[in-house]
């Protein structure tokens, strides 16, 4: 079973050039914003890569077995068919013939045709030298700003007026600017830019002028060439315990995503300032074995250590360098990176081999807090791993077993079992020692955070009911070894989705979802000797979705959250309805959406997935009081350009500011302005 | 506000009557879930003295056969019901919404003009509409609405007027909306609320205008959701530096058969908890209808009838919460 990542690219693919999203790719999003808020930026660089698979199509008769793997809403099971199926039957001829396969329902033959063709033979090649006449170029830019002044920005103008004790400041302007230009020529080349300057960080003098600058240029399937990157990369191998340098979904509605799908180097895209690599990568195609060497130098920010001169104490990963600190730490640390993998791939039985072998320029140490007992100390980091997946019928099995250079132990392992059309099982367990961590990891889990000792065992099921009602549940069983922030002691933990979704006909649908929550956390930060205590949450959403015809979209959602923590219950509401109103033959389309929360606190917060600019993914935060209306205007102006622009207002009842330190805002109103440019030449 | 109140506490005549006053004002409190910071701290604080004094709650109909209240208690009251409690100045009046249990945002019919304008664009006549209610009552608390709906195929005009107080206090809202079919199953209104607060003892004649937005969209031929957001910009209270208050409610309607019919509603006003609410309305006969609806915080129990002729409707509603008693009241529409 693909991951959670091309499952998502698949979803969101017929809705990237418009700018829909549907309700599923909603859900994984606000799942993920759980986690955090800023992982939100990496799903621009997945959406380019689903733009680039479906601006060049597969043939689905030609394909092999890696190449339809690249498809993002087929999974294991289906790809396997799809070979069987033509081994024994010969070319598919129309998409009709996708129904007759097993396992592939009429929704995936439907999304199918979005990346596939039906070619007897490949499509005709084009020569290098017409590469510029046949690629494509991709540019976007992109402002946006809060309108109201944040207490940051106040202080750089008394700052400017001569005042010299206002303490911390932003030393730039509080516009934000994105630039972004790809070239891409069939599957073969592609090249880009992306610039990116965040509010509050200077201009710089050097360079584009952009704080963070990134580009590459990637080789794709030409001889035994599968792969050449130069620049910034990211590598994407196993369960992602040693080496996965980019975005990965954890725990969700969409209950059968344990499994990661490695796709080995690919060019970075996104605007996350350190999780990638810059350097040479290539991986070359030996028949059955791929071959992947890659290396990498880079510096990324860090901060200095205050108990020991020359060290630091850990990675920044905000990748802001608004204040004069933050600054300071900008690309302070030098890392050198070496590392290869290679992996078998037969008919029906794959296995990996990763090795990454890292060295700072100078010492890492953490500070000497206990819950960071574990975390990695010293310059040089290594990290090796074994991955295997085997399918055999309708059953997979896959896993990945990694050891780094403190002979720490961590292993992922599961089993989807496809009992039939209608059902199927994920059973995923993980064991991480405390002692294993590395520099990049994004393994299915609880917390991404090192040091902690994570064991669990997740169990999830997806039931589609014969008359198209769908079923989604998962239990997740948790516990850390070590201590955590917010937990002074091993605690456990566990977390339950059901989620059901009902058709009412072709143009309506609606779904039910509760989720339950537990886990211990200390009860009291402040005590000397501090208590666990459990911190339960449940949250509980009723959405209704409905296409009126071709123009008209509504959508009306109601969820109620509770959170419980030392005999403190406190309660979340939000009611939201959206309206989106598309006039294809005038290229337009209207988004708007006004929403009422009232959360007793932040610990009762409810997460709302917004429709924002393309490439530009908006998941805020709903808590306290108050009213939120936004609107996102997309106008194709000819077949080359498009512009958006959106707007946000947020409105906190009885509030007298807004934020805190240096994103404070005075007042109880903030506005948000966003304005893109699009050109495809 | 608080002066008002400071000033009635004050001044309300003997300790009995400041007793009974306190007592009331914590009922009412206690009843109405009132969960704004600064009325509740104030209500608290009465509630404590109130329990410090009397052992169990008064009742309002204890209270009115004791003959001690006066002007000021019961204008303390009507401030307590109108402003603080739920569905103040935004509730719906008339007979067949209230019996409904106030769940009609997504009902279309002569009433929509009050609840929901984007619902009676759906309407296929021009329409008057009168409604009057006597909440717990009480005259002095009584509300008066008449509104007029014009209309043509595609579009809808309505005004409306709602008119309540009494010598110390009169609050008026004159309202005109504009609704409009998107397409054959959708349909949009916007309504613009000019406020008249009267106090010519305090703080004499203010004035607001606020915005309402409202939708309504038809699932299929039986089934329709309806939104209502009033003041969605917010606007000030004009004697009051808080808003006016923000509300937004969603409801489906489900036309179960020829006979039956079911309404939904969630309602979340800004400064109070959310309120659930439901009712069902059942043709016994030909032109002929009874009605019931539940409303939940505050819990409202609503019944009341309905009869119609080819022209003109008459409803007539009687909705009770524990403790308060029973709201009459009685609507009459004409349609051409």
């Amino acid at each position: 079973m693909k991951n959670g990542l091309l499952f998502l690219l698949c979803l969101i693919a017929p809705y990237l050039v418009d700018g829909q999203t549907p309700y599923e790719v909603e859900m994984k999003l606000e799942s993920l914003a759980d986690v955090g808020e800023d992982e939100a930026a990496n799903l621009t660089q997945l959406a380019e890569q689903y733009q680039h698979i479906r601006e060049h199509k597969i043939n689905i008769n030609t394909a092999d077995k890696s190449m339809l793997n690249e498809i993002p809403c087929l999974n294991a099971f289906q790809v396997h068919n799809i070979l069987q199926y033509r081994k024994r039957y010969g070319a598919i001829r129309h998409p009709y013939e996708l129904n007759a396969i097993h396992t592939i329902d009429l929704n995936t033959a439907k999304t199918l045709t979005d990346y596939v063709y039906f070619g007897k033979s490949e499509a005709k090649k084009i020569p290098w030298r017409k590469m510029f006449d046949y690629g494509k170029h991709n540019i976007i830019t992109r402002w946006d700003r809060v309108i109201q002044e944040r207490e940051g920005f106040q202080r750089r103008r008394q700052k400017a007026s001569g005042e010299n004790d206002v303490g911390s400041y932003y030393v730039g302007d509080p516009n934000r600017y994105v630039f972004r230009h790809r070239f891409s020529f069939s599957r073969h080349l592609q090249f880009g830019i992306t610039a990116e300057k965040d509010p509050g960080e200077k201009w710089r003098s050097s360079g584009l002028g952009f704080d963070f600058v990134s580009s590459h240029i990637s080789l794709s399937n030409i001889g035994s060439l599968k792969r050449l990157v130069v620049g910034d990369f990211q590598a994407q191998f196993g369960q992602g315990l040693a080496l996965w340098s980019s975005l990965a979904f954890n725990k969700s509605a969409m209950t059968l995503n344990s499994k990661r799908y490695g796709r080995g180097l690919l060019p970075s895209s996104g605007v996350n300032e350190n999780r990638y690599y810059r350097g040479v990568g290539a991986t070359i195609d030996c028949g059955l074995v791929d071959a992947t060497l890659f290396f990498s130098r880079k510096h990324v920010d860090a901060s200095f250590s205050n108990d020991v001169e020359g060290t630091f104490s850990g990675l920044q990963q905000s990748g802001l360098h608004r204040t004069p600190s933050e600054r300071a730490s900008r690309k302070a640390l030098g890392i050198s990176s070496v590392g290869g993998n290679l992996h078998f791939s037969g008919s029906n039985l794959s296995i990996g081999a990763t090795v990454i072998a890292n060295k700072f320029d100078a010492p890492l140490v953490p500070p000497p807090q206990l819950y960071r007992a574990n975390q990695f100390s010293g310059t040089n980091r290594h990290n090796i791993s074994v991955d295997y997946q085997w399918l055999l019928r309708g059953v997979q099995v896959y896993g990945e077993a990694a050891v780094n250079e403190r002979r720490g132990f961590a292993s992922a392992n599961g089993v989807y079992v496809n009992v039939n059309k209608h059902l199927i099982f994920n059973l995923h367990h993980r064991n991480i020692a405390p002692t294993y961590d590395a520099l990049f990891m994004a393994p299915f889990s609880e917390s991404q955070a090192s040091g902690s000792g994570e064991r669990g065992t997740y169990l999830g099921i997806q039931w589609n009911h014969r008359n198209g009602i769908t079923s989604n549940a998962y239990a997740d069983h948790y516990q850390f070894r070590w201590l955590r922030f917010r937990a002074s002691a091993p605690t456990t933990g566990s977390d339950y989705v059901w989620q059901t979704v009902f058709p009412i006909n072709t143009s309506t649908s609606t779904y039910s979802r509760m989720r339950y929550q537990q886990r211990d956390i200390n009860a009291e930060d402040t005590e000397m000797i501090r208590s666990l205590s459990t911190e339960r949450r449940l949250s509980v959403r009723q959405h209704l979705s409905h296409k009126m015809d071709d123009h008209w979209e509504l959508a009306s959602r109601i969820e109620y959250t509770n959170h419980q923590h030392r005999h403190q219950t406190k309660n979340g509401w939000l009611l939201y309805q959206e309206i989106r109103y598309r006039l294809p033959q005038h290229r337009m389309i209207f988004t708007m959406r006004y929403a009422l929360f009232d959360t007793d606190d932040y610990d009762a917060r409810i997460y709302a997935y917004e429709h924002d600019v393309l490439y530009a993914f908006s998941i805020p935060a709903y808590f306290n009081r108050g009213t939120r209306f936004y609107v996102v205007y997309k106008w194709q102006f000819s077949d080359r350009a498009s512009v958006w622009l959106r707007y946000a207002h947020t409105r906190f009842h009885q509030a007298e500011s807004i934020g805190s330190g240096l994103n404070r805002i005075s007042g109880n109103r903030m506005d948000d302005v966003r304005l893109q440019l699009r050109i495809v030449l | 506000m608080f002066l008002l109140f400071t000033h009635l506490i004050s001044s309300s005549g003997n300790l009995n009557q400041r007793i009974i006053f306190k007592s009331l004002s914590a009922a009412i409190s206690f009843f109405y879930n009132i969960d704004n910071e600064c009325v509740g701290c104030h209500l608290t604080k009465m509630t404590n003295y109130c329990q410090a004094i009397t052992s169990s709650p008064i009742s309002l109909s204890t209270f009115m056969k004791t003959r001690l209240y006066n002007r000021e208690v019961l204008c303390a009251c009507f401030w307590a019901l109108i402003l603080f409690v739920n569905n103040g100045l935004f509730a719906q009046h008339d007979a067949f919404s209230r019996s409904m249990g106030n769940s009609t945002t997504a009902i279309s019919n002569q009433y929509s003009i009050f609840n929901n304008p984007a619902a009676s664009v759906f309407n296929t006549a021009n329409n008057a509409v009168t409604a009057t209610e006597m909440r717990h009552m009480l005259q002095k608390i009584a509300f008066h609405q008449a509104g007029v709906g014009i209309q043509n195929a595609k579009q809808a005009f309505g005004a409306a007027i709602l008119h309540t107080g009494f010598t110390a206090y009169r609050y008026s809202r004159l309202s005109i909306h504009y609704g409009m079919l998107l397409n054959e199953n959708m349909s949009v209104a916007i309504r613009l609320n000019g406020h008249n607060v009267l106090e010519p003892d305090m703080l004499g004649n203010g004035y607001a205008i606020t915005p309402d937005a409202s939708l309504l969209y038809q699932l299929n031929q039986v089934v329709s959701i309806g939104i209502v957001v009033d003041n969605f910009l917010g606007i000030h209270h004009p004697f009051d530096s808080e808003p006016l208050e923000q509300r937004m409610a969603i409801g489906g309607a489900w036309q179960m058969s020829n006979n039956v019919l079911l309404s939904c509603d969630i309602e979340k006003p800004m400064s109070h908890s959310i309120s659930f609410g439901a009712g069902i309305q059942w043709s016994i006969m030909e032109s002929v209808y009874i009605r019931t609806g539940l409303r939940q915080t505050p819990m409202i129990n609503a019944l009341g009838v309905g009869y119609q002729t080819h022209t003109t409707h008459i409803d007539a509603s009687v909705s009770y919460i524990p403790l308060l008693g029973a709201t009459p009241s009685i609507s009459l529409t004409h349609s051409w």
